[in-house]
C-alpha cells in the first residue's frame, strides 16, 4: 500500500508521512506539485493525499491529473478551513475525500482506512 | 471318472488301430516286394527267352550264308544261270537276319556290337563278292581263284563263320547266366513269399493278442467304472455341495445329505418328492417358468436364485445351478447345484439398504438445500463454484448456468471478487470456518447477508472445498437500525425530560430568589400583625417550594449519572456537628432530643465527599424530626468494617415518630411515593428526599435500609465505605511547610476573617485580609507576586469571589492558587469556582486540620514544580493533542524539530514581505504557516494568520498587516519558549 502525500509544508508533511508509516503504508513525501506529479507517474501510488495551496501544480491540478489517468488512483484533498468552494470543485473532479486542517491524525488515519476500503483494498 | 475310463478304451481302440494299419502296410509292401520280384522274374526269363533267339537267328544266318556260298559255288561251277535268284534270295534272307540280330542286339549289352559291326563289312563284303561273281562269270581264272579254299571267298566266308561262332559262344555264355539269374530271381521269389507269410502271421496274431488284451481291459474298466459310481456317490455327500437330481417332472430322484441339512427334511423324505415343495410360495410360478422354459430349450445349464422354506419354516435364498441329463439326446431330467446364499443375500440386501437411506439422506439433504432459507453455496479450492441452492440463485438472481464452475470474479466487481478471495483464503489457511457480513443487490433488493464460510475436510482430514451458508439478516439489521434509532430517540427524550427538569428547576429558582429576597426585604420594613404574618408564609412556602426543587434538580442529575462525586479527605465528627447544628432551633421548638452517639472507634479523617454525606444525613434526620412529634431523634454512628485503609460506617437514625405503613416499606426509597396522601397534605415534600438519599448512597458504594422499630418509630441504616487517612501527620510538620507563606483572605465576615487569619498564623503564616474582591485585586495589583495563596469567600459584597476570581486569573494573569470557602454547600457553587479558575473548594465552618493539608497540597506540590511551568502550563499557546496519533515520543520529537527549524525563518520571512508589502507571495506564506499552526492548535496564532492571509488576498485592510504581523512573531516567540521546554520535557519522559 503505497501513499503519495504532497503538502509544501515541512512540518505537516513530515508529521502525516510519520503517521502512514506507523500505520503500515509506504510514503512517498513530496514537497511540491512538481515532484507530487513526477512520482506519481514514476511510483504509481495507491492513495495520494494532497493539500490545495502549493508551489507549481495545485491540489487540484493533482486530481484532474489521477482522474484522467486509467488507475483512477483515489485522492483526498487537505484543506483549510475557509477553502469549502475549493473542496466543492475538487470533488467536481473526482476528489473522493478531503480533510480540514487542522485535522487530528487518528482522523487522518481513519480516512484513509475507510477510502481503501470503501474501494475494496486493504 | 467315466471320462476316464472313455479316454481309456479310446486309447485301446487307437493301439489296435495301429496295430491294424502296420499290419496293412506291411501286407501292401510285401505285395510290392512280390510283383517287383515277379517282374524280374519275367524279365530274366525274357532275356532268356531273347538269347535263345538270338541265337536261333544267329545259326540261321550260318546256314543261309553257307547255302549262298554253295550256291555261288554251283554257279561259278556250273554256270548255271538259274542260281542267280537262289543266290539272291540267300542274300535276302541274310540281311534280314542280320538286321534282325543287329536290333535285337542292339539293347543287349552282353553282345559286343564292334563284333557286330565288323560282322556287317564281312557280309556285305561277301554279298559284293557273290553279286560281282555273278555278273563277271566271264573270268574264270578269277572265279577259279576265288573258290579255291585259299582264294578270297573261302577266306571271308571263313572270316564271317568266326565271328559267328564267336557271337554264338557269347550267346551261349550270355544264356547260361541268364537261366542262372532267372533261377536266383524264382528262388527269390519264393523267400519272399515265405517271409511276407510269415509276418503275415505275426501280425495277425499280434492283432489277436492285442484284441483279446482289448476286451480284457475293457471289462476291467467297466468294473472300475461301477466302483466310481459308488466313490462319486460318496464324493457327492461329502463335497459340501448341495446336489439332488429329478426327472423331467421336477420329482427328486436322489438328494444328497447337505440337502437334508439345508432344508431341514431327511433324504428319505425328499426323495420321491416333486421339489417344488421347497420353494417359498411367492417364488413358485417364477421357478416354475424358469425350468420349464429351460426344459424347452434345452438349455444345457441354467442358474437361479430364489427363496426355499425349510421344514422349520425358515425362508433361505439359494442359488441353483441346474443342468439337463441327457441320454440319447432326451431330457431324463434335472442335476441340481444348490448353494445357501442368504447370508449373501442378507449382506446384499443391507448393502441396498444402506444405498437406499444413503439415497434418502442425499434426497433430504437436497430438499433441505433447496427448501432451506439461507444461501447454501460449495466451492471448489480454486475457487470455482461447485454447488449453489435455489435459494441463492432466487437472492443473487442467477442460474446455474451464470454461476457453476466460474469464480466470484466472474459476475462481481473485482474489489469484491478480492473480498471473497482473501475470505476464502482464510478459510484454507485457517481450516476454522469465516463469518463475515456482506450485502448484495439481487432481484429482491438489498440484501443484507451473514455468510459463513467453512472448510470442507475428507476422511484425511485434507481440504477440499470451502462451504458457505448465507444467512439473510436483513430483516434483522433493519430492525436493529430501527431499534438503535428508537433506542436514540428514547435517549433524546429522555435527556431531553431530564434537561428541561434540570432547567425548570433552574428557571424557577431563579424568581424564587427573587422572592425570597423581597419577602426577607419586606419582612425588615414595618408591617402591620396581619402582614407580617403573611409574608412569613411566603417565606416559608417559598423555603419549602425551593427544596422541593432542589431535590428535584438533584434527583434529575442522578439519573443522568451527571452527579460526580468529591474525593477529598474530611472529618465525620464534623460533618454529624455541622449537620446537629441545622436542627438545633426546630428540635429545640418542637422539644425533642436530638443525640448523637459516636463510636469510640471512629476514624478521625476518611476519604470522600462530605457534602453528599451531609445531604443524605440532613434528608433522613430532617425526615424523623419532620415525623416526631415527641420523643427523641438518635444517631448512632459506628465502624462496621474495617480492612487496612478502607472502612465501613454506619449511621442509624432511628425516631420515636409516626413510622411508616408496612404496606408502604417497600416503596418509601421509590421517587414521587410517600407514605400517603394525607402525609403530604401534612408535612409537604415532592417525595424525592429518599430516592435522592438512596441514589447518592449507591454512588458513594453505600446502601440504606429501613425498618418499622418494635415500638414505635422508624430507623433508617445507612452504610457507607470510606478510605480512612491514616493518622494526621501533625500541626508540626505541616506548620513547618506553611511557614513564611503569605496569605490572602477575601472574606466579608469579621468572624471569618479572624478565624481564618488565627488558623494560618498559628503555623507561621503571614495573612492580609481583603473584604471584598475589589480590595483584594488593588492588593494583587500592588504586591503582585508576594501571595502565595489566596483563600476567598464566594458571597461577598461590591465584588464577589467569582469575579475577582475571574479578573485575578484573566486580567491579571495571576496563576496563584485560589482556594474558595462558602457556607452555601451547592453543587452549583462548587462547579462554578472551578470554572472561574479557583484550585480548590472548602465547606464553612470548616477544619483546621483540612485547610492545612489542602493548603500544603496546593502550595508543596506548587514549590515542586519550576515557577514558570506552572504559568506556562496556563498560558500555553498551542496544544499538541491533535499529534497524539503518533504515538511514540521519537516521531513527536522529528516533528516539533522539524517545526522549530523551519518556523522561525519563516516568521523573519513574513515579517520581511510584510515591510516589502509583498502581498501575494505574503498571503502564500501565511496560508502555509496557518496550517502547521493550526496543527500544534495555536488558535490564537494561526487565526491571525488567517486574517493576514485573507486581507494580503483580497487587498483589504493592508494597513493592518503589519501590527497583525508583529503580533504574530511576538506570540511565536512565545510558542517557541513553552516548545522547547515541552520539548524537554518529552524527551526525559
Amino acid at each position: 500500500m503505497k501513499i503519495l502525500v504532497a503538502e509544501d509544508e515541512p512540518m505537516l508533511l513530515k508529521t502525516i508521512e510519520l503517521k502512514l508509516k506507523k500505520e503500515g503504508y509506504e510514503v512517498i513525501a513530496t514537497i511540491d506539485g512538481r515532484e507530487a506529479i513526477s512520482k506519481i507517474e514514476s511510483e504509481q501510488p495507491d492513495l495520494v493525499i494532497s493539500d490545495i495551496m502549493m508551489p507549481y501544480a495545485s491540489g487540484l491540478e493533482l486530481t484532474a491529473i489521477l482522474k484522467k489517468g486509467e488507475k483512477q488512483i483515489p485522492i483526498i484533498i487537505l484543506s483549510a478551513m475557509e477553502q469549502e468552494k475549493v473542496v466543492m470543485e475538487a470533488f467536481e473532479l473526482g476528489a473522493d475525500d478531503y480533510i480540514t486542517k487542522p485535522f487530528s491524525l487518528n482522523e487522518l488515519s481513519i480516512r484513509v482506512k475507510r477510502l481503501m476500503t470503501r474501494l475494496g483494498k486493504s | 471318472m467315466s471320462k476316464n475310463n472313455k479316454n481309456r478304451s479310446v486309447v485301446m481302440h487307437g493301439r489296435v488301430r495301429w496295430l491294424f494299419f502296420f499290419a496293412v502296410l506291411t501286407l501292401i509292401s510285401f505285395a510290392i516286394v512280390l510283383y517287383l520280384i515277379k517282374k524280374d522274374l519275367d524279365k530274366t526269363r525274357t532275356s532268356v527267352d531273347f538269347t535263345y533267339s538270338v541265337l536261333k537267328d544267329i545259326a540261321e544266318l550260318k546256314s543261309s550264308l553257307g547255302q549262298a556260298e554253295s550256291a555261288t559255288r554251283s554257279l561259278l561251277i556250273t554256270n548255271d544261270k538259274n542260281w542267280q535268284p537262289v543266290i539272291e534270295q540267300l542274300h535276302e534272307k541274310t540281311n534280314t537276319l542280320f538286321a534282325q540280330i543287329v536290333s535285337k542286339t542292339k539293347n543287349d549289352t552282353a553282345f559286343s556290337s564292334s563284333s557286330l559291326s565288323t560282322l556287317e563289312e564281312l557280309v556285305k563284303n561277301k554279298e559284293r563278292f557273290q553279286k560281282a561273281v555273278l555278273t563277271d562269270s566271264a573270268t574264270k581264272e578269277l572265279i577259279k581263284k576265288r573258290l579255291s579254299s585259299t582264294g578270297e571267298g573261302p577266306q571271308q566266308s571263313q572270316a564271317i563263320f568266326n565271328i559267328l561262332n564267336r557271337l554264338t559262344v557269347c550267346g551261349e555264355v550270355v544264356l547260361g547266366e541268364r537261366l542262372q539269374a532267372n533261377a536266383q530271381n524264382y528262388s527269390n521269389s519264393i523267400y519272399a513269399a515265405m517271409i511276407g507269410a510269415v509276418i503275415a502271421f505275426i501280425i495277425v496274431l499280434s492283432l489277436i493278442v492285442q484284441l483279446n488284451r482289448d476286451i480284457s481291459r475293457r471289462k476291467k474298466a467297466e468294473e472300475i467304472v461301477g466302483y466310481s459310481d459308488e466313490r462319486y456317490k460318496n464324493l457327492i455327500e461329502n463335497a459340501g455341495m448341495v446336489m439332488y437330481t429329478t426327472d423331467i417332472n421336477g420329482i427328486i430322484t436322489f438328494a444328497n445329505q447337505q440337502v437334508g441339512d439345508l432344508t431341514g427334511y431327511s433324504v428319505e423324505e425328499l426323495i420321491g418328492k416333486d421339489f417344488s415343495f421347497l420353494l417359498h410360495p411367492s417364488w413358485m410360478q417364477q421357478v416354475f417358468n424358469h425350468y420349464t422354459q429351460q426344459f424347452q430349450s434345452k438349455i444345457a445349464s441354467t442358474s437361479l436364485e430364489f427363496v426355499i422354506r425349510t421344514k422349520a419354516g425358515n425362508q433361505k435364498w439359494v442359488e441353483q445351478t441346474s443342468q439337463l441329463i441327457f441320454k440319447d439326446e432326451m431330457i431324463q431330467g434335472f442335476q441340481c447345484m444348490v448353494r445357501d446364499i442368504t447370508e449373501k443375500k442378507k449382506i446384499e440386501l443391507e448393502l441396498k439398504e444402506s444405498e437406499q437411506r444413503r439415497k434418502e439422506n442425499q434426497l433430504r439433504l437436497e430438499a433441505i438445500l433447496e427448501n432451506t432459507t439461507s444461501l447454501i453455496f460449495i466451492k471448489g479450492l480454486d475457487g470455482k463454484y461447485i454447488n449453489i441452492n435455489k435459494r441463492f440463485k432466487d437472492v443473487i438472481g442467477v442460474t446455474d448456468e451464470m454461476v457453476i464452475g466460474k469464480t466470484d470474479y466472474d459476475f462481481s466487481e473485482k474489489e469484491t471478487g478480492d473480498h471473497y478471495k482473501r475470505l476464502d483464503e482464510e478459510v484454507i489457511s485457517t481450516r476454522k470456518p469465516v463469518e463475515s457480513e456482506e450485502w448484495i443487490f439481487g432481484p429482491e433488493g438489498r440484501k443484507n447477508l451473514l455468510v459463513i464460510k467453512f472448510p470442507l475436510l475428507d476422511h484425511r482430514k485434507k481440504i477440499f472445498g470451502i462451504g458457505g451458508i448465507a444467512t439473510d439478516i436483513t430483516d434483522r439489521v433493519l430492525y436493529q437500525q430501527k431499534l438503535i434509532e428508537a433506542r436514540k430517540n428514547a435517549e433524546e427524550a429522555k435527556q431531553l425530560q431530564e434537561q428541561f427538569l434540570a432547567n425548570m428547576s433552574h428557571e424557577i429558582r431563579t424568581p424564587m430568589n427573587g422572592i425570597q429576597g423581597m419577602t426577607n426585604l419586606l419582612l425588615q420594613t414595618e408591617l402591620n400583625g396581619q402582614q407580617k404574618e403573611f409574608t412569613s408564609i411566603i417565606k416559608r412556602s417559598v423555603n419549602n417550594l425551593l427544596v422541593i426543587v432542589n431535590d428535584i434538580l438533584d434527583f434529575s442529575k442522578i439519573k443522568a449519572g451527571k452527579i460526580t462525586l468529591d474525593k477529598v479527605p474530611f472529618q465525620i465528627r464534623d460533618v454529624l456537628s455541622q449537620v446537629k447544628s441545622q436542627f438545633d432551633h426546630e428540635v429545640a421548638q418542637k422539644e425533642l432530643k436530638l443525640i448523637f452517639d459516636h463510636d469510640i472507634g471512629l476514624p478521625e479523617t476518611v476519604i470522600g465527599d462530605p457534602y453528599r454525606l451531609n445531604q443524605v444525613l440532613v434528608n433522613i434526620i430532617g425526615n424523623a424530626v419532620k415525623f416526631t412529634v415527641s420523643g427523641e431523634v438518635r444517631i448512632k454512628t459506628e465502624v462496621t468494617q474495617q480492612n487496612g485503609n478502607k472502612a465501613t460506617l454506619r449511621f442509624t437514625i432511628s425516631d420515636t415518630g409516626i413510622g411508616v405503613p408496612d404496606e408502604k416499606v417497600s416503596i418509601i426509597f421509590e421517587p414521587f411515593m410517600q407514605a400517603g396522601p394525607e402525609i403530604a397534605r401534612n408535612y409537604g415534600g415532592a417525595g424525592l428526599g429518599l430516592s435522592i438519599c438512596k441514589g447518592l448512597l449507591e454512588l458513594q458504594g453505600g446502601t440504606i435500609q429501613f425498618a418499622n422499630k418494635s415500638g414505635s418509630g422508624a430507623e433508617f441504616i445507612i452504610q457507607v465505605p470510606y478510605e480512612v487517612q491514616q493518622g494526621s501527620s501533625g500541626e508540626k510538620d505541616e506548620s513547618k511547610l506553611l511557614k513564611d507563606k503569605y496569605f490572602l483572605v477575601v472574606e466579608d465576615n469579621e468572624v471569618n476573617q479572624k478565624l481564618v487569619s488565627y488558623v494560618l498564623k498559628k503555623v507561621g503564616g503571614t495573612v492580609d485580609i481583603a473584604n471584598n474582591g475589589r480590595v483584594a485585586i488593588d492588593l494583587l495589583e500592588q504586591k503582585k507576586n508576594e501571595y502565595d495563596l489566596i483563600i476567598m469567600d464566594l458571597q461577598m459584597p461590591v465584588m464577589d469571589g467569582y469575579e475577582a476570581t475571574e479578573y485575578i486569573r484573566k486580567t491579571l494573569q495571576l496563576q496563584i492558587p485560589i482556594i474558595a470557602m462558602t457556607a452555601t454547600a451547592l453543587k452549583d457553587d462548587r462547579e462554578r469556582s472551578v470554572q472561574v479558575g479557583m484550585n480548590d473548594f472548602m465547606l464553612k465552618p470548616f477544619d483546621f486540620d483540612d485547610l492545612y493539608k489542602r493548603l500544603i497540597r496546593l502550595l508543596i506540590k506548587e514549590e515542586i514544580e519550576p515557577d514558570n511551568h506552572d504559568a506556562m502550563n496556563s498560558q500555553k499557546l498551542y496544544d499538541l493533542s491533535l499529534l497524539e496519533g503518533l504515538d511514540d515520543k521519537d516521531s513527536l520529537l522529528d516533528v516539533l524539530n522539524l517545526f522549530l527549524e523551519n518556523t522561525p525563518d519563516q516568521m523573519t520571512e513574513l515579517a520581511e514581505l510584510s515591510k516589502k508589502a509583498e502581498w501575494d507571495a505574503l498571503y502564500q506564506l501565511a496560508h502555509k504557516l496557518k496550517g502547521a499552526l493550526a496543527m500544534l492548535q495555536a488558535t490564537h496564532i494561526s487565526e491571525l494568520l488567517g486574517k493576514i492571509e485573507s486581507s494580503a488576498r483580497e487587498r483589504i485592510d493592508i494597513d493592518q498587516i503589519p501590527a497583525k504581523v508583529t503580533e504574530v512573531c511576538t506570540l511565536f516567540d512565545q510558542m517557541k519558549t513553552q516548545l522547547i521546554d515541552e520539548k524537554e520535557q518529552i524527551k526525559g519522559r
